[in-house]
């Protein structure tokens, strides 16, 4: 079923050497890899496989040493800094580990700031903002700063951030990483609601299996190869996989 | 990104670390003061010298000499083919024919004696042409200027009624008398001869007007009109048989014979339209032939020395400037260091490369602004101080007024406001640029 949607990142003959000191070390040997827009995308591995170098380079933030990668047809390995940093406010949110909140900004204030890098007017996007942060289920709490919340709350507004500007793609780096697994499920919950309402592709890199049950393509990674890719038809994650999962823990 | 969401993002992150900012202001706020006190001295400085000048005369009037008269004739000698130059109605006619000369005024002087009742008091009398004495405008503090129709009727230099002594007195110069001159008789004596016994007969003055005590020019003279003041002369010497020439040292009125020129005028004053103007008028006269003062020779001297002053004042305070410069560029690199993290989630998150220059860019000016602002408004308190303090440990000198030693005129403000902000906003480009470089990916990475 898959097949039938566009493919918005296309990743041929990737390559990413690292050279420390004189030694060369492999981080990807060679991957090719293709997402389908709206797709909920795991990559699972364990630290040190390559996965967080395969997302900062989707995300532009590396460059490869070999391959390319093209999201919506577009090159990323071939743009300067500026045509990135034009590119990822237009396509990209970005999800983080340690959430990355401005401490000295209040939750709806951080939510709203892919949109000021936007230019949108502020009662535009103080509205849009707020409505994002209804829907992670933090409306009333849109005057607290960061460090009055929760590592749950804090990823929650973090979410609402990815969200906020309506892009198609969103990485999510170890999103669940500095959480408790019942506020883990939270997030991924959250996260695979508001991506599956609009369509919207996630790709998430986490070394947590139990993330991966909520993905509808598990990239597992090992040692900078890809050992195997598995697709669940998308009608059957929340069945087969989410709601058996969460049932275990929501008598807790 | 907008600009007003781009200076409130700013001035948020500068309240956020109100310690360094406040020190990083308080830096420039020095610098500030510094340099805008130090030109302030300097343009003081040029204002008292101006005021100075302003006592000694006025910068668009030139004194003419003839002390050539008695010298072996210059070679360059222009004029109408003798070599003589005098000082006389032609010359007045021949100056104010010149360009940019509004009129030409001789004065001849005559030592003279004046009595009030049993006071006596040695004074010069000048004798003018009352007419272009007005055009002088001199400025008076009781009275009126004296008109050529009157008898005897005379312009008073405020310091003339106080040099009175009582000749009788053990102590003639310890208590001055005071002498009421328009009230008291005022007798003249047309010399300085010394009388041993009897004084011959004077002739009674109409004291019409004294000169103002601002002004330091005419304090001890006594003007008259000319024609009179001749006649009044002649009068005298015939009557006490005084052979011509010896009456007084100054007032040879020796009769010419005919076609001889002679010096009409012991001094002359032109005054020139424009000060600019004045060195080339004065030039021409001495052309002419004769010697010629004006103060502009001493201001263009004061004007140099003050500049050079102002350079080496206005120098020191741009070290301290420098200094503060350097001070703001220190905080934004810190600031970047501190804020890594920051900016890289921020690139992460669609900032443009444009938007995070701006920033910094903002902020750094605004370190800048603000520290001019109060720097600015410190060195008001400061020239007050100054002005206030030590202009009045040395009192108030009337001779040269109250002195200024610190003027910050308005555009002197408004250059250090926009000064100490574009320095804020040269020290920021530097940090601003390398906040653009950080990788995005170094600075997520950082925990």
């Amino acid at each position: 079923m898959s097949n039938l949607k566009e493919i918005i990142i296309e990743i041929k003959d990737l390559r990413k050497v690292y050279k420390i000191g004189t030694e060369k070390v492999v981080a990807l040997n060679k991957i090719d890899l293709n997402i389908h827009k709206g797709e909920i995308c795991c990559v699972l591995g364990t630290s040190g496989s390559g996965k967080s170098t395969l997302l900062n380079m989707m995300a532009g933030l590396e460059k490869p040493s070999r391959g390319t990668i093209q999201i919506k047809g577009e090159a990323i390995e071939k743009m300067n800094e500026k045509k990135l940093a034009k590119f990822r406010q237009k396509n990209i949110g970005f999800i983080f580990q340690s959430y990355n909140l401005m401490t000295a900004l209040t939750a709806l204030e951080n939510v709203a700031m892919p949109l000021i890098f936007r230019g949108t007017p502020r009662n535009i996007r103080e509205k849009v903002a707020l409505k994002h942060l209804e829907m992670v289920g933090l409306k009333d709490r849109y005057k607290h700063r960061p460090t009055q919340m929760s590592g749950g709350q804090q990823q929650r507004v973090g979410i609402a951030r990815a969200f906020v500007g309506s892009p198609e793609i969103i990485f999510a780096d170890e999103p669940t990483g500095n959480l408790d697994t019942k506020t883990s499920i939270e997030i991924m919950h959250i996260m695979w609601k508001m991506a599956r309402e609009k369509d919207q592709t996630i790709v998430i890199v986490t070394h947590d299996p139990e993330v991966a049950l909520y993905a509808d393509k598990v990239i597992h990674i090992r040692d900078g190869d890809i050992q195997s890719i598995e697709n669940r038809e998308e009608d059957d994650v929340m069945e087969k996989y989410i709601k058996p999962y969460e049932a275990t823990y929501v008598k807790i | 990104m907008n600009s007003i969401d781009l200076a409130l993002m700013g001035i948020k992150n500068l309240l956020r670390r109100k310690a360094r900012t406040i020190l990083t202001v308080l830096g420039v706020i020095i610098g500030t003061a510094a340099i805008v006190v130090m030109v302030s001295l300097g343009l003081g400085m040029n204002k008292a010298f101006e005021q100075q000048l302003e006592q000694y005369g006025s910068l668009t009037m030139i004194d003419i000499y003839n002390y050539r008269m008695y010298d072996i004739m210059p070679q360059d000698s222009s004029g109408s083919g003798t070599d003589q130059v005098y000082l006389d109605d032609d010359t007045v006619a021949m100056i104010e024919s010149m360009d940019h000369v509004e009129f030409a005024i001789g004065f001849k002087r005559f030592d003279s004696k004046i009595y009030a009742g049993k006071y006596e008091n040695y004074s010069n009398v000048k004798a003018v042409a009352l007419d272009k004495l007005a055009l002088m405008n001199i400025k008076l503090s009781q009275g009126v200027m004296p008109t050529a129709e009157g008898h005897y009727e005379a312009l008073f230099g405020f310091q003339v009624a106080q040099n009175f002594y009582d000749p009788q007195s053990r102590n003639p110069y310890g208590n001055r008398p005071q002498v009421n001159i328009f009230e008291d008789k005022i007798e003249l004596l047309p010399t300085s001869q010394y009388y041993e016994k009897r004084r011959p007969r004077g002739y009674i003055l109409q004291p019409t007007g004294v000169t103002s005590e601002t002004d330091w020019n005419y304090a001890w003279d006594i003007f008259m009109d000319y024609e009179t003041f001749e006649k009044l002369k002649a009068d005298f010497d015939r009557k006490n048989k005084i052979e011509n020439g010896s009456g007084g040292t100054g007032g040879s009125t020796r009769k010419p014979k005919s076609n001889e020129k002679v010096n009409k005028y012991d001094e002359m004053k032109v005054s020139v339209d424009h000060v600019k103007n004045v060195q080339e008028v004065q030039d021409q006269i001495k052309a002419m032939g004769f010697e010629a003062y004006s103060l502009t020779d001493a201001l263009e001297n004061m004007k140099k020395t003050s500049a050079m002053i102002q350079a080496i004042l206005g120098g020191i305070g741009a070290v301290s400037l420098f200094i503060a410069a350097i001070g703001i560029t220190n905080t934004m690199v810190m600031s970047i260091y501190e804020r890594t993290k920051e900016i890289g989630v921020m690139k992460v998150i669609g900032a443009q490369l444009k938007d995070i220059k701006r920033l910094f860019l903002f902020e750094a000016s605004m370190l800048g602004f603000f520290g001019g602002l109060l720097g600015i408004a410190f060195s008001y308190g400061v020239s007050f101080i100054i002005n206030s303090v030590i202009s009045g440990m040395s009192g108030d000198s009337g001779y040269y007024g109250p002195q200024i030693l610190s003027y910050i005129p308005a555009w002197l403000a408004l250059l250090g406001l926009g000064f100490s902000t574009v320095i804020g906003l040269i020290a920021g480009y530097y940090p601003a640029v390398r906040a653009t470089k950080l990788s995005a990916l170094e600075a997520i990475r950082t925990e």
